[in-house]
């Protein structure tokens, strides 16, 4: 019925809907506003979130049992470019619409998605993602935060790491080791964890380019309902591994979002006087290339998604769209510092130090997520079949 | 209107049907014996000229049947992964087509009816400055450019010259048009060469996925099969990651070519620039798993016995056919310095 729904809405149709309401309704001063996470920016992020929800495009892709309008990947991708080409603000609450809710409506019980999918739509609860610690970076599994049983309750004890939103967020998808004498996947399970809860303290992490979007999370004697667990306590790897899918698929980010940056570039080849220069040319030629090859890998993937769920596959989009970032911005770094060498138009020198602090950035893409080795891989060994080796 | 690339029915059948001859008629030993004998396929030829496959472009009306451009994509990936050597591109794709579109009365009711049967053989040399084709010396009939446009040349009007190719069995050759060869009867109506330069572009980069394709299907195969350290090498994460970086470049590739065709066949405006992505990723995509490809081979990999250097050295002739990657990375690039980023030119709605 869902997919029918979606089928029904002419594609091109639901473009110039969405198109329309954007450049009608995006807040202008929000656009490109810095920095993201400053209260006074976040609240109004908040408001937009809440705008979105109020007009029915919180959650486009979510079932319309849940509130959502139940699109499939075509939709969704469609909304997503446009979304990106109107320079709509970020959407605060990624973690929740993607990840969080979806596996609630996957693995949750009625009670849960009655508690949370609602609030996550309307944007009143900011979600951040509990998985990595400084023991358990792509040894996921290794993780050590223990979570004692005592009554109807855990006791969580120890550290997460690299969490985005952590200072904001309202809740953590967190996971845990309920079992320490289990072999190492069978012990974890998935929790909610309420950030306000006594015992967790949030440390921001300066990062080398100044900023502090990811924070170090620290639980001492946290207590959380054991009711709070997704899925079976102990099968929280196979819980994990089914989110992670999501986090890695199609439909947060289309090729629209590079065509900035590929602007930019321009700007800068032609500004430092390297815009007929054949190696310059063939360079800018070659993002060029990979926009468009992002463009339709993501595409063809949407087109031979029957059921709108995405495999293994889904690990080359990251590993191709976090590879093609960082070579953007590298053309960009030489660029800038040609363009200021040659000091023709200083306005661009006003942008490099935010450049700068986005190559930075995309540097991290490559390693969040996953990292791309580990997408190699998941690449060999499940779609090539290549052998597994002991880990 | 969803895009199918290429997973819809009429793709896929097409594809099926061809790839059903290939691989009853052109397995690895017809493969061999077609590399050492030296002599053009003429059994392969006939067989799929029984398909009635040289007229899929053009109308049913007119002896064809009729698909879109793009839907011949997947079976020009099925021709590269085969292996086998005919101007199976240059007869479905480039010839066939831009003479049913612009060619006089006359000169369609002399030519078609050869071309759709068979009975001729055709090639084409459309790429600026140059004058060289793929199967130049069996060619009956050939498209060639020159400055004014695209002419047709018939067997009589052209002598052919040898020239080196790491694949010889694509038997290149330059193409020597007699002197009264260029004459105003044999020249093809405005817009031909335009058209049969993208055609060319967009189906070589098809055929050079498949080609990629099968030579990192051999390579993940081989690393199954041999051991080293008392384990299979496809277990190694070094051997892994040059694996799935390969994997990575030919699916991000193989898009990119449905979608120029497509964008060629609807007039987008974005096709010229979606011509160029196809051929420069496929070269890419090449370029890459062919390294690899050898590489994780090992010793095995450079003996003639062993198979890979087929599909080798045909990527490493069809690399350079039809436009150089930095042929046409430096048309993107131009493309975007002459445009902006975001223009209908660069990426077009769809």
């Amino acid at each position: 019925m869902t997919t029918e729904t979606a089928a029904a809405k002419d594609l091109a149709a639901w473009r110039a809907e969405i198109r329309q309401w954007l450049s009608a309704n995006v807040p202008r001063d929000l656009v490109g506003a810095r920095p993201l996470t400053s209260p006074e920016v976040l609240e109004r992020r908040r408001a937009w979130e809440r705008v979105l929800y109020d007009n029915g495009y919180a959650a486009i892709h979510w079932p319309v049992e849940y509130g959502g309008k139940g699109m499939g990947a075509a939709h969704r991708m469609i909304f997503q470019e446009e979304y990106e080409r109107a320079s709509a603000p970020p959407r605060l609450n990624i973690q929740g619409l993607m990840l969080v809710g979806p596996t609630l409506m996957q693995h949750g019980t009625p009670e849960q998605r009655s508690r949370w999918l609602q609030p996550i739509l309307r944007c009143e609860e900011v979600w951040c993602q509990g998985f990595s610690e400084p023991e358990a970076g792509s040894d996921l599994a290794a993780l050590r935060t223990s979570a004692r049983v005592v009554g109807d309750r855990y006791v969580i004890n120890g550290q997460k790491i690299w969490t985005s939103g952590a200072t904001y967020a309202d809740w953590m998808f967190a996971l845990v080791r309920t079992d320490p004498d289990a072999p190492k996947h069978r012990g974890i399970t998935a929790v909610l964890i309420d950030m306000r809860s006594p015992g967790i303290e949030v440390r921001p992490i300066r990062q080398i380019n100044g900023r502090r979007t990811f924070a170090e999370v620290f639980l001492d004697d946290v207590e959380v309902p054991v009711a709070n667990t997704v899925g079976e306590m102990g099968d929280g790897w196979n819980v994990a591994m089914s989110a992670l899918v999501l986090e890695r698929g199609i439909g947060r980010r289309s090729y629209v979002k590079y065509l900035p940056l590929l602007q930019e570039l321009r700007h800068l080849a032609i500004a430092s006087g390297g815009a007929d220069d054949s190696a310059t040319l063939e360079e800018l030629g070659w993002h060029v290339m990979q926009v468009c090859r992002y463009r339709h890998h993501v595409g063809r993937t949407i087109a031979e998604s029957s059921d709108g769920r995405f495999g293994p596959e889904a690990s080359l989009n990251k590993l191709f769209w976090s590879e093609m970032e960082a070579a953007i911005y590298e053309t960009g770094m030489r660029l800038h510092a040609l363009a200021t060498a040659t000091g023709t138009e200083p306005a661009l020198s006003e942008r490099y130090p935010l450049w700068e602090a986005d190559y930075w950035h995309a540097r991290a893409t490559r390693i969040f997520a996953g990292s791309n080795q580990i997408q190699r891989n998941i690449i060999a060994e499940r779609v090539l079949g290549m052998p597994k080796e002991k880990r | 209107m969803t895009l199918s690339y290429g997973s819809d029915a009429t793709s896929t059948e097409l594809a099926a049907g061809l790839s059903d001859v290939l691989s009853a008629k052109c397995d690895l030993d017809h493969v061999r014996r077609v590399w050492s004998e030296g002599e053009f396929d003429r059994s392969l030829w006939d067989e799929v000229s029984s398909l009635s496959f040289w007229g899929a472009l053009i109308p049913e009306a007119d002896g064809g049947l009729g698909v879109r451009s793009e839907d011949v994509v997947r079976s020009l990936e099925e021709f590269g992964y085969s292996g086998a050597s005919l101007p199976l591109t240059e007869t479905v794709a480039v010839v066939v087509p831009t003479i049913h579109r612009f060619a006089d009365d006359e000169m369609r009711d002399r030519l078609l009816p050869g071309l759709l049967s068979g009975a001729s053989v055709s090639t084409a040399a459309v790429m600026p400055g140059g004058t060289v084709a793929l199967f130049a010396d069996v060619a009956d009939v050939a498209l060639v450019a020159a400055e004014d446009g695209l002419y047709v040349l018939e067997r009589d009007q052209f002598t052919v010259e040898p020239v080196h190719s790491p694949d010889p069995t694509s038997r290149l050759g330059r193409i020597k048009p007699r002197p009264d060869a260029f004459t105003p009867h044999a020249r093809l109506g405005e817009g031909a060469l335009d058209e049969a330069r993208l055609r060319a572009v967009w189906a070589t980069a098809a055929v050079l996925n498949g080609v990629s394709r099968r030579m990192l299907d051999l390579t993940v195969e081989h690393t199954k099969q041999r051991e080293q350290f008392g384990r299979a090498i496809g277990t190694f994460q070094a051997v892994k990651h040059l694996a799935a970086d390969a994997w990575v470049a030919v699916e991000s590739s193989r898009p990119c070519s449905w979608y120029a065709a497509y964008a060629h066949q609807e007039g987008l405006p974005d096709a010229a620039v979606a011509a160029s992505v196809a051929m420069a990723s496929a070269s890419d995509a090449a370029r890459l798993v062919g390294d690899s490809a050898l590489q994780l081979h090992g010793g095995i990999g450079f003996t003639w016995e062993h198979p890979l250097h087929f599909w080798l050295k045909r990527g490493k002739l069809l690399e350079h056919s039809y436009g150089s990657r930095q042929f046409h990375l430096r048309t993107l690039g131009v493309a975007i310095r002459d445009e902006q980023a975001g223009s209908e030119a660069l990426f077009a709605d769809v």
